[in-house]
């Protein structure tokens, strides 16, 4: 039972207020839209003139995945090169002592996001390359596909409204530092060319990192913006393109259609990327459980996160 | 040895994206597999997120049955034991 469990917890009903307000919104948001399961596309195809703005969704996807291919190498060469290090701290590290990292919310948020974006995926990629991954949509059926993917999308919607709300309350009556955390700074940025000159083979500068490091935040924002954000919000006008025809011209409903499958793609080489990170890495292999469990030892975070750790002890 | 085959596939799968939105090559055998790579992927962090949310539960339903049950508790205690 999340609710009671979040009520235990926090000892205030930020928690119960987010709930109740996220299934509000939805209900609201069930009323104008509807699970309609015919397999015909709602958005007509090339009826309209093709706009400009398509051709800048397609640069900006192209260079996007290739950005997300190179940081992805970026950081296999990083890991590969620490590798030694890493084995080090691994053998000597005490894994009893364990320091708190995510709270019930965060987890449970960061489980019905994920389980929503893979469904959607897994139901929504395969429209867009129909040649090489027909047999996926084939194999649930079209009219099944489109009910599943637009169940996975009220589900991605209603954690995105629900950690949104949350959030503010939490940042006015509980913790105002909570925002300090994600806030991108220049730290990062250095950090960032830090590991690239690292890479390229200059010799490693080492950087103390807060509680997330300049990836984890680029995680953070680009999760936020772009599929909490963009994929949302293109995701329901597609879905009821009706309601805005008033506002929005045809052709734009098109261009929110192309913007929505190709910002899937780069959703898609993101979460590669976190998976990438959180699984494959030789020190994190087979899987990294901290955003399961909340918990990260204590002396890895040390390591990993010098300056937070600093920060809660100095709290405490 | 397993622990490498992963990079690899990650990096196979992101490559054939590159390919294929930069219009350098969109058809073929090679992005057809790439394409499915990437959503074995997906299929295989599905099961990872489950195999995860189990451990969660198992962690809430301690809290629920103890509202003093904490795991940074519990890893202390178990490291003073081990101190012992
Ligand atoms: C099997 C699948 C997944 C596993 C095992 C996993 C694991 C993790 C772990 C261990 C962290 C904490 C990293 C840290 O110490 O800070 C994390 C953070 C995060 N995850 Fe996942 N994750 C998975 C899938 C996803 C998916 C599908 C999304 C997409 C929404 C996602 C979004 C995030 C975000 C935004 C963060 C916070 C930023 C960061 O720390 O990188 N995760 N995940
Ligand atoms: C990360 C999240 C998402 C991904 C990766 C994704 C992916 C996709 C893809 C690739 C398509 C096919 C586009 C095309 O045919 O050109 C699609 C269509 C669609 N998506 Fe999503 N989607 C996501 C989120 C959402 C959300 C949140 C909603 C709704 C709340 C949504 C609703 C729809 C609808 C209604 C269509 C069908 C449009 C049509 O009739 O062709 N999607 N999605």
């Amino acid at each position: 039972m999340p609710s009671k469990l979040i009520i235990m917890r926090n000892k205030n009903q930020i928690g119960t207020i987010s709930f109740v307000l996220t299934i509000l919104i939805l209900l609201a948001i069930l009323q104008y839209v509807n699970f309609q399961s015919s397999p015909e596309k709602v958005i007509p195809d090339g009826a309209v003139e093709v706009l400009w703005v398509n051709y800048i969704i397609e640069i900006i996807v192209a260079f996007g995945t290739i950005g997300l291919f190179s940081i992805t190498l970026i950081m296999y060469r990083k890991f590969s090169k620490s590798e030694g290090q890493h084995q080090e701290v691994e053998k000597t590290a005490n894994k009893s002592s364990l320091i708190e990292r995510f709270s019930p919310i965060q987890i449970i948020v960061h489980a019905v996001t994920g389980i929503s974006i893979l469904t959607l995926y897994l139901t929504g990629i395969p429209l867009l390359y129909p040649e090489h991954l027909g047999w996926i949509t084939d194999l649930i059926v079209l009219s099944r596909n489109m009910f599943l993917h637009r169940l996975a999308g009220l589900g991605l919607l209603s954690a995105a409204i629900y950690y949104l709300i949350y959030t503010v309350q939490y940042v006015k009556y509980v913790d105002k530092g909570f925002a300090k955390n994600i806030i991108p700074t220049l730290t990062d940025i250095k950090s960032a060319i830090s590991d690239i000159l690292f890479v390229l083979g200059k010799k490693e500068q080492k950087y103390e990192s807060h509680k997330f490091n300049w990836l984890e935040k680029v995680d953070i924002w680009s999760v936020a913006l772009f599929d909490g954000l963009i994929m949302c919000v293109t995701g329901v006008i597609i879905w009821a393109p009706w309601l805005f025809s008033s506002l929005i011209p045809t052709s734009y409903i098109l261009s929110i259609n192309v913007l929505h499958g190709g910002f899937a793609v780069l959703s898609l080489c993101g979460i590669l990327l976190h998976f990438y990170v959180v699984h494959l890495t030789p020190h994190r292999f087979p899987m990294d459980f901290s955003i399961f469990t909340g918990t990260v030892p204590l002396q890895e975070a040390e390591e990993e996160y010098p300056l937070w750790v600093k920060e809660v002890g100095d709290k405490s | 040895m397993i622990k490498r085959i992963g990079t690899p596939i990650v990096l196979v799968s992101l490559l054939t994206f590159v390919l294929v939105e930069t219009n350098i090559l969109t058809t073929g055998i090679i992005i057809t597999i790439g394409l499915n790579v990437a959503m074995l992927l997906v299929v295989i962090q599905i099961l990872a997120l489950l195999l995860g949310i189990k451990r969660s539960l198992g962690i809430f339903n301690k809290m629920e049955q103890s509202p003093l049950y904490s795991p940074v508790r519990e890893g202390f205690i178990h490291s003073q034991k081990e101190e012992q």
